[in-house]
């Protein structure tokens, strides 16, 4: 059994007025979907998620990859930014861990809601449930992923 | 003892004058290949310069203060 210890992802919020210049540090990984033969031709961030009880994307992101989106499985969630529909479908993510692409089998939604953010979701069901073991160390901004 | 962070990859400065842009990188992200408001330009000018799977990453505004979903 292996682990993989990988660093945050370092963000820049640019300033503001007064308000000077940020920085964000999240656990993302690198991030393609597949759908049968069809792929995304470009790869994106995706938040390693604990708190997302799914594997969630954009749903232009499903579109490119010939989903017929809201033919799905709909389904309404409650979360921190409100009621959304999500849309499910049965696709292979490929998430790169340390160089190396791994396709996990997995059921996930699709959201309108994520379109202008350009980001996925790597929740419980369909990523933590695919490994050992995922742990993070918010103060060293490091994240484990065991085998 | 406290052991120093050193980001895996500092793409953050990269990407931060195109703020609130679709932004496409080199596969190794240290170049911006291209950036639009729109995310298909973005891609297609990373396409049209020969990268076949460009990272496209929305570059965050100053709106963005954290991520929540």
């Amino acid at each position: 059994m292996k682990t993989h210890t990988l660093q945050y992802t370092k963000l820049s919020i640019p300033s503001q007025g007064k308000v000077p210049k940020k920085e964000l540090y999240c656990p993302l990984l690198d991030t393609f979907l597949f759908n049968k033969s069809i792929q995304t031709h470009f790869s994106f961030k995706s938040i390693v998620d604990s708190g997302a009880d799914f594997c969630v994307f954009p749903e232009k992101f499903g579109k490119l990859i010939g989903l017929d989106v809201k033919a799905g499985d709909k389904v309404l969630t409650f979360g921190v930014g409100g009621i959304e529909t999500l849309y499910f479908h049965k696709i292979q993510i490929g998430v790169h861990i340390k160089g190396e692409l791994w396709k996990l089998d997995c059921k996930a939604g699709f959201s309108a809601k994520l379109n202008p953010k350009g980001i996925g979701l790597l929740g419980r069901k369909g990523f933590f449930d695919q490994f050992a073991e995922i742990a993070f160390n918010q103060n060293k901004k490091m994240f484990r992923i065991k085998e | 003892m406290k052991k120093k962070f050193i980001p895996e990859k500092d793409m953050a400065d990269v990407i931060l004058p195109f703020a609130g842009q679709w932004v496409t990188l080199s596969s190794d992200k240290t170049k911006v290949l291209g950036h639009s408001k729109k995310m298909e330009t973005a891609l297609n000018q990373a396409y049209k310069k020969g990268e076949s799977t460009p990272h496209l990453i929305k570059s965050p505004d100053s709106s963005t203060s954290v991520f929540i979903f």
